[in-house]
């Protein structure tokens, strides 16, 4: 008896977590639907009298805001001949109002005398290029190849996370970023260090 | 007291999946549009190669020094090109000579030259030549050899031992400098 009463009561918890998860949820929703309201009801205007009054609508729009979050540093140490390809990734997190549209992204390297966003890493005197992919979920599973300063459309994702991340700023990761340095680009590579910044930036799509 | 219980509820349940992670890279704002900058680095190691060598073979001919030579292609991405070699006997002598063995003790001494492609400068055993330059620094595969390792064998030498085998496996390292 004592075992079923236990059985029930947590099922009893497990029950009040999830309606309190979806009620948080459903919350959310309602207040940036309410934000988001716009009327259009024209303004009245006010007739000749003793006096005269008038109305207004104040119209907000609050307009689709983004955010790209939980970005590291990748550091691949010192290659060798030998280590082959280097690859890392990086689980991130996207922010936005816009829970259920979908997202694009352009990525932008160092760039090289004939492509100012092409992925390059420099020691001052050479360059070397590397591979970027981007993956609208957790993981490498399913990304896809970036062309520098080419813009990637129909990126989808968590509208939970999504939204969690923009109302309390914190970071649900809910997309990926991978490096790849070829093994030929570092064979061919001059001895030395190098280095570049990846610039990614997202906008609702 | 619900909406605060929810609230609470909403930032537990995000810190549960929120990784904590140190952020050095710059971070995107709340925008429009959001960029966000990554750092990448990554150090490449001094290469250096050697490869395309061949064994000396040949038969003494009477009163005649024997002469020989193996190819050798030199390998590195230090961009000027420059390298050290060091070549060691398996029988060196106690002036650094190299020296063949017929396996029982008989030894001769030769001498030998390493020639980058630019200059050739001979060689103690056992003994770093910091000269050296004219390395491939475009092929990692070192496809096309610049560089020969030449021996001689004084004829003399030869002719004042007896009939037999007489060999040495020379190792030659390469480092870049």
């Amino acid at each position: 008896m004592a075992v079923t009463n236990k059985f029930l009561q947590d099922k009893i918890r497990k029950f009040h977590y999830l309606s309190f998860v979806t009620a948080s949820l459903l919350a959310s929703l309602l207040v940036f639907s309410i934000l988001s309201f716009s009327s259009l009801q024209a303004a009245t205007q006010g007739s000749s009298g003793a006096s005269s009054s008038g109305t207004i609508e104040n119209i907000v729009t609050v307009g689709r805001v983004i955010r790209i979050g939980g970005l590291r540093d990748f550091n691949f140490g010192v290659w060798n001949s030998g280590d082959g390809t280097l690859s890392d990734n990086d689980n991130v997190c996207i922010a936005k109002n816009d829970i259920f549209g979908p997202y694009a992204i352009r990525a932008a390297g160092n760039g090289d005398g004939f492509d100012p966003a092409a992925f390059t890493l420099s020691n001052g005197a050479d360059q070397i290029y590397y591979n970027v992919y981007w993956n609208d979920a957790n993981g490498t599973g399913g990304n896809q190849q970036l062309a520098p300063g080419v813009v990637l459309h129909g990126q989808t994702g968590g509208a939970f996370t999504f939204l969690i991340n923009l109302i309390f700023g914190i970071c649900n990761t809910n997309a990926n970023v991978e490096i790849e340095i070829p093994d030929t680009e570092l064979q061919a590579a001059s001895g030395g260090n190098y280095s570049g910044t990846l610039t990614l930036l997202v906008i609702p799509d | 007291m619900e909406m605060k219980k929810l609230v609470q509820g909403l930032v537990i349940a995000g810190a549960m999946v929120a990784g904590g992670s140190a952020i050095a890279a710059t971070q995107g704002g709340t925008g429009g549009t959001s960029t966000g900058d990554i750092l990448i680095d990554v150090t490449v190691g001094n290469q250096i190669l050697i490869n395309n060598l061949a064994d000396i073979i040949g038969t003494h001919v009477p009163f005649t020094p024997f002469i020989g030579s193996s190819p050798a292609c030199v390998y590195t991405n230090n961009p000027s090109g420059n390298y050290e070699v060091t070549i060691t006997s398996s029988n060196p002598g106690a002036a650094n000579e190299f020296r063949l063995n017929d396996g029982g003790g008989t030894l001769v001494v030769y001498t030998l030259s390493y020639n980058d492609g630019d200059s050739s400068a001979p060689m103690l055993s056992g003994v770093v030549n910091s000269t050296f330059d004219n390395a491939d620094t475009t092929d990692p595969s070192c496809a096309t050899p610049q560089s020969s390792i030449d021996i001689n064998i004084p004829a003399a030498n030869l002719d004042a031992v007896g009939p037999g085998s007489y060999s040495d496996t020379v190792t030659i390292l390469v480092a870049p400098r």
